[in-house]
C-alpha cells in the first residue's frame, strides 16, 4: 500500500520580468510582464510504507518545492497529495502529527538554549507521553549519542551536532514518515556517516518511510532502494539505482595485469587502453560476464591480477540529467 | 477542557523558553531599562511643560493627563511584551519563517504569538508604573474593586487593540510580499492618539479614531469613564466597551492572518 501518493502535482509560480534601470522600474509599476513558471510540472509517484526513496535532481529542479507541498507548507497549483490517505493541505494538523521534516539549511532548534529545551517543547506540542518520550530519547541516544551535547546551547554546537539534534527532534514523536531535505549538506565525513547510520537504523527499527533529497550520491548509493530523478519540474527517472545503471550505463570496466606485456583482444569487449602489462576492457554486462571474459583472456596470456569497476554513480546521474534535458 | 490545558501547557513552555533566551543576554535588559525610563519620563515632562504654560490640554488638566499618560505607557508595555514579534511578520513571510510552525500540529498564529514572549518589554512597564501611580495619586482615585476592575479592563482592551492593529498590518504582508511594514507609522499613531486627549484633534479625526480606526478606545474613552468625566450616552462603563472593542478587533485580525496564511508561499531554495 502506498503511504504517500502524488497525482499530477503542479506548482506554478508567477514570475514578473523586471526591466532594467529607473525607466524600467517606473514602467513596471503600470505594465507588468508576467510569466508563469512551472517549478513542479505534473508529477506522479507513490511511496510504499517502509521505503527509503531518494529524490534527486540539479539545483532548481523542483525538489524542495515538492517536499514543501508534501509536508503541507505550500499549496499546490493543482493535483493531489495523499499522506496516509489525507491531504496535508486540508488536514494539516492530522498529517503533520505523523510526519518528521528536516531541512538541512534550516533548524527548528532554539538557538540560545540548551538542546534539551527544544525537546521539552516538542514533547508538549506533540503531546508525547513520558514513557514514549523516554524510550525515544534512549533510542536516539544509542544511534546518535545525543546525551553528549543535550545540555549544550544550540549556538555552540558544531554543524554535525546541530544536524544530529535536528534529526533527533524530528523523531521524538515517532513519526511514520520522514522528509529529509539535504540532511548531509556541508557535513564532514564523520558526521555524514552518522547521519546515514541514523537513516538506516530508524528505517530498520521503526519501518519509517523516508524521502531524502540530496546532492550527495554517496547517500543515494548507500541508503536508497528507490531513486526518483526530477529535472525542470518533471520526473525523468523512477526506479532502483541498479535498474537505472543497467539502462543508461550498462558498462563495466575490467582491468587486467598480465605477467608480461601483451595485447589480447576479445570480440565482446572493447580494449580501451594498454599500458605495458596492464589492459583495460569495457564491456556490457548483458553481453558477457566478467568471469567468462577473464577465462577467455587467460587462455591467451597468463593473468596476475584483475580489477572490476562498475559504472560510477556520478556518471549515471549526469547522463540521466542530460537525457532529461534533451 | 483538554484543549485549553494543552494550549496553556505549550504557551507556558514557550514563555519560559523565551524568558530563558532573553536572560542569556542580561545587558540588553539593563540598556532597555535606562533607554525606556528616559524616553517616557522625558515625554511626560514635555506634557507637564505644555500644561504648565497653557493651563490645560484639550480641556484636560495636568492630573488627568498624568493618569492618561500612565495608562498609555502601561498598555504599550503590555503590548510590547506580548506582541513584539508581530513587528516582524513581513520578514517572516519573505524569509519563510512560518514553515516551522506549519510543520507542527498546532495553530500557526498561536505558536507565533507565544514563541517570542518579550521579557524586555518589562522595561517599558517600570516608567509606565511610575507615571501611572503618580497619576493615580494626583486624580485621587480610590482603589475600590470596581475601579481596579475598570483599570484592568481598560489595560487589557488597550493591549488587545494595539496587538490587533499590529497583527492586521503584519498580515497585509501576505499580500504585499514586501518587507516594508507599517509598524513605525502605526507606532507614532498609537502614541499621538493614546497619550493625549482626543479632544485636541479636529472633529473629523475624532470620528475616525472613535469608529473607523478605534484607537481612542486604547486609553481616551476608558480613562474618561474611570475618572467620571462627563456622562456618556451608553449605560455600559467605557472600560468594558474598550475591552469589547479590543476583543472584536483581535478576533478580526486573527481572521485576516488565517486568510493570509493560505497565500503563504514559504521561501526559495
Amino acid at each position: 500500500m502506498n503511504i504517500i501518493k502524488v497525482n499530477h502535482l503542479v506548482k506554478e509560480y508567477k514570475k514578473i520580468k523586471k526591466e532594467k534601470g529607473l525607466k524600467g522600474a517606473v514602467k513596471n509599476l503600470f505594465v507588468q510582464d508576467i510569466e508563469y513558471v512551472r517549478a513542479v510540472d505534473d508529477i506522479s509517484f507513490g511511496i510504499e510504507k517502509g521505503d527509503i526513496a531518494a529524490y534527486i535532481g540539479p539545483n532548481g529542479a523542483g525538489k524542495s518545492t515538492t517536499v514543501k507541498m508534501l509536508s503541507g507548507i505550500m499549496q499546490p497549483s493543482s493535483g493531489e497529495i495523499l499522506i496516509n490517505g489525507m491531504s496535508p493541505q486540508k488536514e494539516r494538523k492530522r498529517v503533520v502529527r505523523n510526519l518528521g521534516v528536516v531541512f538541512g539549511q534550516r533548524s527548528q532548534l532554539n538557538w540560545n538554549l540548551r538542546l534539551g529545551e527544544t525537546y521539552d517543547l516538542l514533547k508538549r506540542i506533540y503531546q508525547i507521553d513520558d514513557a514514549l518520550y523516554e524510550k525515544n530519547v534512549k533510542m536516539l541516544d544509542e544511534i546518535f549519542q545525543i546525551s553528549e551535547f543535550i545540555d549544550t546551547p544550540v549556538r555552540q554546537l558544531s554543524l554535525g551536532q546541530r544536524m544530529r539534534g535536528d534529526l533527533a527532534a524530528a523523531m521524538l514523536h515517532s513519526p511514520e514518515i520522514l522528509f529529509l531535505d539535504e540532511p548531509t549538506i556541508g557535513l564532514d565525513v564523520e558526521a555524514k556517516y552518522s547521519v546515514r547510520k541514523f537513516i538506516k537504523e530508524i528505517n530498520a527499527r521503526n519501518k519509517t518511510t523516508i524521502i531524502l533529497t540530496t546532492h550527495d550520491l554517496g547517500d543515494v548509493q548507500e541508503l536508497c532502494r528507490r531513486l526518483i530523478i526530477i529535472n525542470n519540474g518533471k520526473i525523468i527517472e523512477d526506479g532502483s539505482l541498479d535498474e537505472l545503471a543497467d539502462r543508461i550505463a550498462p558498462y563495466r570496466r575490467l582491468i587486467i595485469d598480465f605477467y608480461h606485456p601483451a595485447v589480447v583482444r576479445h570480440p565482446k569487449a572493447e580494449l580501451i587502453s594498454v599500458d605495458e602489462a596492464r589492459a583495460v576492457y569495457k564491456f556490457r554486462k548483458d553481453e558477457i560476464t566478467a568471469a567468462r571474459l577473464i577465462e577467455d583472456i587467460s587462455r591467451t596470456a597468463p593473468i596476475k591480477e584483475v580489477g572490476l569497476q562498475e559504472a560510477k554513480i556520478d556518471d549515471i546521474i549526469r547522463t540521466a540529467y542530460h537525457a532529461g534535458q534533451a | 477542557m483538554q484543549i485549553v490545558k494543552y494550549h496553556v501547557s505549550v504557551a507556558a513552555t514557550l514563555i519560559r523558553l523565551s524568558i530563558q533566551s532573553r536572560l542569556e543576554y542580561p545587558f540588553m535588559l539593563i540598556g532597555h531599562v535606562l533607554a525606556n525610563c528616559v524616553q517616557w519620563v522625558a515625554g511626560f515632562a514635555a506634557i507637564k511643560f505644555v500644561v504648565d504654560s497653557f493651563g490645560s490640554l484639550g480641556g484636560w488638566g495636568y492630573e488627568s493627563l498624568a493618569f492618561l499618560y500612565g495608562m498609555s505607557v502601561l498598555s504599550h508595555g503590555l503590548a510590547v511584551i506580548l506582541f513584539i514579534q508581530t513587528w516582524y511578520m513581513a520578514y517572516c513571510v519573505v524569509e519563510g519563517e512560518y514553515d516551522m510552525f506549519l510543520l507542527r500540529p498546532m495553530g500557526v498564529l498561536f505558536q507565533f504569538l507565544f514563541e517570542d514572549f518579550n521579557l524586555i518589554g518589562i522595561t517599558d512597564m517600570i516608567p509606565g508604573l511610575m507615571v501611572f501611580f503618580y497619576g493615580c495619586a494626583k486624580v485621587h482615585i480610590t482603589m475600590t474593586f470596581a475601579n481596579i476592575s475598570m483599570i484592568l479592563f481598560a489595560l487589557i482592551g488597550g493591549t488587545l487593540i494595539r496587538g490587533a492593529v499590529w497583527i492586521f498590518c503584519g498580515s497585509l504582508s501576505f499580500w504585499t510580499k514586501s518587507t516594508a511594514n507599517f509598524t513605525d507609522m502605526v507606532g507614532a499613531l498609537f502614541e499621538r492618539v493614546s497619550m493625549y486627549p482626543l479632544t485636541i484633534y479636529p472633529k473629523w479625526a475624532q470620528v475616525i479614531f472613535t469608529y473607523l480606526l478605534p484607537l481612542a478606545w486604547i486609553t481616551f474613552y476608558p480613562v474618561k469613564g474611570i475618572l467620571g468625566m462627563e456622562g456618556s450616552v451608553i449605560p455600559v462603563p467605557m472600560a468594558a466597551v474598550s475591552l469589547g472593542v479590543g476583543a472584536v478587533m483581535f478576533v478580526l485580525s486573527c481572521g485576516l492572518f488565517r486568510l493570509g496564511m493560505h497565500r503563504y508561499e514559504s521561501a526559495g531554495s
